[in-house]
């Protein structure tokens, strides 16, 4: 396990290194030249990272090897499929997260309690992030037999599209609130929106983090059900 | 002809997939919204394609050039079609024309549909002149896919140059000309026919037209020499990256804020500034803040309430005094600026026009004292009127006489600020003068009310506050205007070049239109002007206190170049400014803020 | 018969960087011959075909194929040549039909029955996608397209590569049966050299860019040989002209030869008396290509020119 989580490090670091760059010169740049008022600038960080880091890191992690055709030797391996495919979440995970705790730290620094409070930025920081993961697992599951980077890429952005129309939808009032829960993104949209007798936070994480499961379970057996030629 | 045939059937074979996810993106979609709008609002069936178009038209292009490039150039298929006698440049041309027709079909067909069906004039003017920038766009995915031989690389390269195409003309403005906005801004919102063919138009074509012949022929020079850029996933993602950043950086650089923050003083929670004004060392600030809930034929409606705190200002920054009860300002109307008594601030003079529902209207003289914990303290009848006539007044404070000007002309005497004496009253003739009159015209004049006892220079600048839209302001010889012709606010300075007794001369001297860049960060949407030493504050005012992202700019009238933008001021609720003598200014909104003079800058 | 040439390379050499492939090449096919290029990996040969397609442009030398120079005339030659590549990739999405369709506009003379008759032959079926045939499949219907018009030269890029023996068996079968037959001139390139010696009239031996030895593959077995003598004949062997290798094994020393009628008449004037064995063309570009680079780094290339 230890040599296959350093294999995704080596491979996948430098992306680290360009999220958290770009995430953190947009809030440092956008925040000290004050384009737009603090929330604003913070909840468009937010949103890129939240779009973008999942679709780049699902797309880069199982399609992204199979094309370059190493994922035949991969699985080849004396190791089971699911530890292979523990350590290509691992390292997701901490390309969705990574950038995203860089940029809290960069907004804290240059505009902490200036005109959000320091828990305030940290919370909308902390509920993008949450969402961005859960859009990972979404996409990771949804992708992982395809070919390559490309058409995974594609996939990832339809999931995003998919989940941003039907959260609006969701948020109707003709629709049960509880229905919300179902949505990745209803950590977000609950920040902005008071959801009048809404689901509780607690009840939102906790149907997410089920259906997370979920989701990695079955992309595990499709994994598992690949051919090991 | 045959070998024509021959390499078009293969490329329509191999694009088609793209012709149809286009079409049904871009006339599906919204054929579908149509559909249900019917069913639901019993509506006739509308489609509205354009915003889809517009938006997602170019990504298309990118992607079918990408995929249509670096299907054949890929190493061992590349060595397939070289190797039989197969012209490269053919083979290309082919492709390339291919490509561009199913792009150009994917995205006209649904503007087509909307004209046939909404009726929609604008969309004829996106059919005529978004397909140079499709085909602009099309031929630099065609080059990066030349170039790079990676689809994917090849379409995030795509991406970023699309990115500086939309955007670099926004940030440089030697390029202005090829800004996108020249098309799509041209949309009228009142059902008249936009100007299909302008100078404007042809310049922005023509500027695709060669960006478009240079990316194809670096194309296919790059297909016959062979050259390519070994493209690795870190060089594309570091050329995006660079892209966003350097647009980003320059889009920072332009509207960052830069007026100096000297005093901050937070208000209570909910707390938000509705109106302030200030001499310079006196004035008042008026916030309101959210009351109970009161119910109105069984809605419950939130009520308002508001609090006045008097304004000091001295060398160090604002003091505040403490909160009072107060009224709101009835109808003030929110482009308005009444009169204040010499000295007192707190007091205002408002000249309401009332119509009992008869055909006769009432004029009399409203007096808020905004200290007082009421509304109204006072009114003074002036004098009653037709409502053919002229509907409104305008009034003016000079040498401690109040004028209200409106068909009538009373003259009152406010040495008793809260008792104002009707001095004398004439009836005036009908003016001619056109509210819409700084529309955009380059000469403008204005027939000064022929009022006994006030100089021309206070007839005008009663005429110029005037309460309703558009918006006119005068500061020294300079008139600034916001006309209410297009729904994104453009600025107008205008130059006082002849005052006589009955007439004043404007001559245009610059415009601001907000760019694409401005109206991205939410700063196009301003009700609120003010003019201080040369200089322009335009805000977000607070009946649009739900504004995305409200700011404050600040514009100099004075230069070679006026209304060029010189200061930019971005904080939560930034709604109210008031700039004081001394160049300083208050910004307020959720919170209030001393502001520092923008910084000076060389001329261009 | 036409005495031309139909290959003709003078001095050519092409670099990739700084990395020189080709340096000095000089090469000769005649009309009606069925040549064969051999090198190791790394040798040259795609490089060589490449230029002679004129799919690449040679920094110096001359080149003509068919009286033509492919540097200025590509489409003209390739209008002219047969050519499947080493490991030749084509759309996958088209069927053999579509294909074969799609390519014969770009040939005059492409032969529609031929093609029809060779489809028959080479049993392709006609409705089936190019990535769903097998790889000897597609290696058929790539060879298809190199004949179906009817080429006075033939050029084939390693073309059993990646191909069973059974496969490699009937392919050059198919080669064999169908071009010579036609007197069209064949020039394939191969690092096979036991499927390459029944098939080919002469070799080309190619290493580090340049041709070492060409020659008729008879004339080859001929000439070259391998001389085994006791230790007390090193000394001699190892000062043979037109030595390729020399080896010594303890008690017998052998060295390999280019041209044996050289070799002899210095033995006996040694009163050395070596045994002369026969050596197979997988030998023989041994000893050319490894015997060259350990003992003999300078060594000029030997051209002879094949009636």
């Amino acid at each position: 396990m230890p040599s296959l989580i350093w294999k995704e490090w080596h491979e996948q670091s430098w992306k680290l290194g360009f999220g958290c760059v770009v995430l953190v010169a947009m809030a440092v740049i956008g925040l000290r030249s004050r384009i737009i008022a603090d929330d604003s600038m913070i909840a468009w960080v937010c949103f890129l990272g939240m779009v973008l880091l999942p679709v780049l890191s699902a797309s880069g992690l199982v399609p992204a090897e199979r094309s370059e055709g190493s994922f035949a030797s991969l699985l080849a391996l004396p190791v089971s499929r699911w530890r292979i495919l523990a350590a290509k979440t691992a390292m997701g995970l901490v390309l969705c997260a990574g950038p995203m705790i860089a940029a809290a730290l960069g907004s804290l620094l240059v505009a902490g309690g200036r005109e959000m409070t320091s828990a305030q930025m940290l919370a909308l920081y902390a509920r993008s992030t949450a969402s961005g993961i859960l859009l990972f697992i979404w996409m990771l599951a949804l992708t992982i037999r395809l070919p390559n980077e490309t058409r995974a890429s594609l996939l990832g952005i339809g999931v995003l599209i998919f989940w941003i129309v039907a959260t609006l939808g969701l948020a109707y009032q003709s629709v049960p609130p509880l229905a919300m829960t179902v949505s990745p993104l209803a950590l977000v949209y609950g920040f902005f929106n008071d959801i009048a007798g809404g689901p509780p936070l607690i009840g939102v994480l906790a149907a997410q983090i089920a259906i997370a499961i979920v989701s990695w379970w079955w992309a595990s057996r499709q994994i598992a059900a690949e051919d090991r030629s | 002809m045959n070998q024509l045939r021959s390499l078009a059937w293969k490329e329509w074979h191999e694009t088609r997939a793209f012709l149809w996810i286009g079409l049904g993106v871009l006339a599906g979609l919204p054929t579908i919204a149509g559909l249900e709008a019917m069913a639901q609002y019993h509506h006739q069936f509308e489609i509205t394609a354009s915003p889809w178009v517009v938006i997602f038209g170019g990504v298309l292009a990118i992607f079918v050039a990408a995929g249509a490039t670096c299907r054949d150039l890929g190493d061992r298929l590349e060595n397939f079609w070289r190797s039989r006698p197969i012209g490269a440049a053919r083979l290309m041309l082919v492709k390339y024309f291919v490509g561009l027709a199913v792009v150009l079909i994917a995205c006209v067909l649904p503007l087509i549909l909307e004209v046939q069906f909404n009726r929609d004039k604008n969309a004829v003017l996106l059919m005529i002149w978004m397909p140079f920038l499709w085909l602009a766009l099309y031929s630099l995915g065609f080059l990066a896919g030349c170039l790079v031989r990676s689809t994917a690389h090849a379409a995030m390269l795509g991406l970023s140059a699309m990115l500086l195409v939309y955007f670099l003309p926004v940030v440089l403005p030697p390029l202005q000309w090829m800004n996108v906005t020249v098309i799509t801004d041209d949309f009228v919102t009142f059902g008249t026919w936009p100007d299909i063919c302008t100078r404007g138009h042809l310049a922005f074509a023509a500027g695709m037209l060669g960006l478009a012949v240079l990316a194809i022929a670096a194309a296919l020079l790059a297909v016959r020499r062979g050259w390519r850029i070994e493209s690795g996933r870190k060089m594309m993602y570091g050329a995006v990256s660079a892209a966003v950043l350097i647009l980003f950086g320059s889009a920072a650089f332009q509207l960052g804020t830069n007026l100096p923050i000297l005093q901050q003083i937070d208000l209570p929670s909910q707390e938000w500034v509705v109106r302030m004004r200030c001499d310079g060392q006196r004035g008042f600030l008026l916030t309101g803040l959210p009351g109970p809930d009161q119910y109105v034929n069984g809605r419950a409606e939130t009520t308002v309430q508001y609090r006045y705190r008097s304004v000091e200002m001295s060398a160090t920054g604002i003091k505040l005094g403490g909160p009072l009860q107060a009224f709101k300002m009835l109808d003030f109307g929110w482009a308005s600026d009444p009169p204040q008594a010499p000295g007192h601030p707190e007091i205002a003079y408002w000249p309401a026009v009332v119509n009992d529902g008869s055909k006769r209207e009432e004029c009399r003289l409203d007096i808020y004292a905004l200290d007082s914990g009421k509304p109204v303290v006072n009114s003074v009848h002036l004098w009653q009127q037709s409502d053919q006539e002229r509907g409104f007044a305008n009034a003016i404070i000079w040498r401690g006489k109040l004028y209200v000007i409106g068909s009538h002309a009373v003259t009152l005497d406010i040495t008793e600020p809260l008792q104002p004496r009707i001095m004398s009253d004439q009836l005036l003739p009908t003016e001619n003068n056109n509210s819409w009159a700084f529309d955009g015209s380059g000469q403008v004049m204005l027939s000064l009310p022929p009022v006994t006892g006030l100089p021309a220079r206070q007839r005008l600048e009663a005429l110029v506050d005037h309460p309703w839209w558009p918006l006119w302001r005068m500061d020294g010889d300079v008139l600034c205007a916001m006309p209410a012709s297009r729904f994104e606010r453009q600025l107008l300075a205008y130059r006082l070049t002849k005052l006589t007794d009955t007439a004043a001369t404007f001559q245009k001297i610059g415009v601001h239109e907000p760019t694409l860049l401005e109206r991205f960060f939410g700063q196009s949407y301003y009700q609120e002007m003010r003019m201080q030493n040369g200089l322009v504050y335009l805000a977000i005012g607070y009946q649009f206190s739900q504004a995305i992202n409200p700011s404050v700019s600040v514009f100099d009238t004075r230069g070679p170049h006026p209304l060029r933008m010189v200061g930019h001021f971005a904080a939560p609720g930034a709604l109210e400014v008031c700039p004081l003598p001394d160049g300083r200014a208050l910004v307020g909104g959720s919170k209030l803020w001393l502001v520092g003079p923008p910084p000076r800058r060389g001329e261009n | 018969m036409n005495d031309s040439p139909v290959i003709e390379m003078r001095g050519v050499a092409k670099s990739f960087g700084s990395k020189a492939v080709l340096r000095g090449l000089d090469m000769s096919v005649s009309a009606g011959q069925t040549f064969a290029l051999l090198g190791r990996n790394g040798a040259g040969k795609t490089t060589a075909i490449r230029t002679l397609l004129g799919l690449l442009k040679p920094d110096a030398g001359e080149i003509r194929v068919l009286g033509l120079d492919p540097a200025h005339a590509p489409l003209e030659v390739r209008r002219r040549v047969g050519y499947v590549a080493e490991d030749q990739t084509m759309f996958g999405w088209m069927r053999v039909g579509q294909l074969m369709s799609f390519i014969a506009p770009f040939y005059p003379t492409w032969d529609a029955t031929w093609a029809r008759e060779l489809s028959e032959r080479f049993e392709l079926p006609q409705k089936t996608r190019m990535k769903h045939l097998s790889k000897g499949q597609q290696v058929r219907v790539a060879l298809l397209l190199a004949l179906a018009h009817r080429p006075q030269l033939v050029v084939l890029d390693d073309p059993t590569l990646g191909l069973d023996p059974i496969m490699r068996k009937e392919f050059l079968r198919d080669l064999v049966t169908y071009l010579q037959g036609e007197r069209v001139t064949v020039f394939f390139s191969s690092h096979l050299l036991y499927e390459v010696e029944p098939v080919a009239d002469a070799v080309v031996i190619l290493d580090h860019g340049r041709v070492v030895r060409q020659a008729a593959t008879e004339d080859l077995r001929a000439s070259v040989k391998r001389l085994v003598a006791g230790t007390e004949g090193a000394e001699v062997l190892r000062g043979l002209p037109g030595l390729l290798d020399f080896s010594d094994h303890g008690r017998q020393v052998s060295a390999v030869v280019q041209d044996i009628a050289s070799a002899r008449p210095v033995l006996a004037n040694a009163g050395i008396a070596a045994q002369e064995i026969d050596l197979n063309l997988d030998e023989i570009f041994e000893a050319y290509v490894i015997g060259r680079t350990k003992e003999r780094p300078d060594a000029k290339p030997d051209l002879e020119r094949v009636a």
